[in-house]
């Protein structure tokens, strides 16, 4: 075979792929799938001549914004409170954060003065005797002794006395 | 190749003035009482109507698309979307061209746009072939047949390829031309191109198509 192509081998060539494509074309389109492409066609133009359909939103989006539309005075209240909340958070922050800055700057000073705290303190006895602890003990519940026991009470010896003898 | 100008007679829409004594077509005569009616708001007996041009034109309309596109889905898809526009459109239709090239217009335009946007998708959805070079789905396979039909598809594929290989504008009017049998002054209408213009792409496609064929021989 020559690689010159004729002209009338060429246009043999062309007409013999269009038959085949016709051909083709056809066989994937016989009569009922023209018919359903049809119909679909008359289907998309008897929708093209409606107005577009809304599509409502769901409940719970669609009545929030409304009750605050219909009433503004519930967004003031809510801008308040919001307002309010954020006001306290950035208050007690600050407070704390001066606090603890006070608190801090006290024990640097404190640290630094070490013998500025001692006279504030008086030293407490941790040398008691054991006789003045109970003698202290005595005189204590005396007052609350009842008469009925006074004989008894004067019979038993005291104390310091045993520890004086 | 001396076959430049196409198989069918000339149209009467050759002549740059309309002749008056031309007779219409029974589409354009069916698209202008479409026109009329949707004009005058009956819309139902108008779609009646459309459904009677559309059975006119459907087999000649599949056939175009799916020289395009070579696929039967997209095909089906440009035919509707093409009969939907023309309804949709129907009173901007000018009575004085012939229907069916208004109609080849609008589908040869949707048939343009769904290649475009087919290429799109393959080439973000599929890797590059290696040869680098897209070339449409292959047809499906005739009917098994002969060795003769094998020959005859092998050669249909290589055209295909071919013709795939044409500059965008070419191809259109190969495709036009040579495959939807229009003549050279139709196509010029349908493309709104002169019809000097139209005879010079289809010459440097069919030049161009016997060089790729060559090669393949």
């Amino acid at each position: 075979m020559s690689d010159h192509l004729s002209d009338d081998e060429l246009a043999r060539l062309l007409d013999e792929h269009r038959e085949s494509v016709n051909a083709e074309a056809d066989a994937a389109f016989p009569a009922d799938r023209l018919a359903r492409q049809q119909s679909r066609i008359l289907a998309r133009i008897e929708h093209e001549g409606r107005p577009g359909r809304l599509i409502a939103f769901p409940a719970g989006y669609a009545h929030a914004p409304a009750a605050l539309r219909a009433r503004p005075g519930m967004r003031w209240v809510a801008g308040a409170a919001a307002a309010g909340l954020l006001i306290g958070v950035v208050a007690g922050q600050l407070t704390y954060d001066f606090s603890t800055r006070d608190r801090t700057r006290v024990a640097q000073v404190v640290a630094s003065r070490p013998d500025a705290g001692a006279p504030a303190l008086r030293a407490v006895s941790t040398t008691l005797s054991e006789e003045e602890f109970l003698g202290q003990l005595e005189m204590a519940i005396e007052g609350i002794r009842p008469d009925s026991l006074q004989p008894l009470d004067e019979m038993t010896p005291r104390v310091w006395e045993i520890a004086a003898r | 190749m001396s076959r430049t100008p196409p198989r069918r007679a000339t149209s009467p829409a050759v002549a740059v003035a309309p002749a008056p004594a031309a007779p219409r077509s029974k589409e354009s005569v069916l698209a202008g009482e479409i026109k009329a009616l949707v004009l005058s708001g009956a819309r139902d007996a108008a779609r009646e109507r459309f459904a009677e041009l559309v059975a006119l034109q459907q087999r000649r309309a599949v056939r175009i698309a799916y020289q395009y596109l070579r696929d039967v889905h997209d095909t089906d898809e440009a035919v509707q979307d093409a009969f939907v526009k023309v309804f949709t459109h129907i009173t901007s239709y000018r009575e004085e061209l012939p229907f069916e090239v208004w109609f080849t217009r609008i589908l040869v335009n949707g048939c343009l746009d769904l290649r475009k946007a087919r290429a799109r998708r393959l080439k973000w959805t599929l890797p590059m072939a290696s040869g680098g070079d897209m070339t449409p789905h292959d047809p499906p396979a005739p009917q098994p047949g002969p060795e003769a039909r094998l020959v005859a598809s092998e050669r249909g594929r290589q055209i295909a390829a071919a013709v795939e290989k044409l500059p965008e504008r070419q191809r259109t009017v190969f495709t036009l031309c040579q495959m939807a049998e229009q003549s050279t002054a139709e196509v010029s209408q349908a493309l709104g191109l002169s019809e000097a213009t139209v005879r010079v792409h289809l010459f440097r496609a069919i030049r161009r198509l016997r060089k790729l064929l060559e090669h393949q021989r």
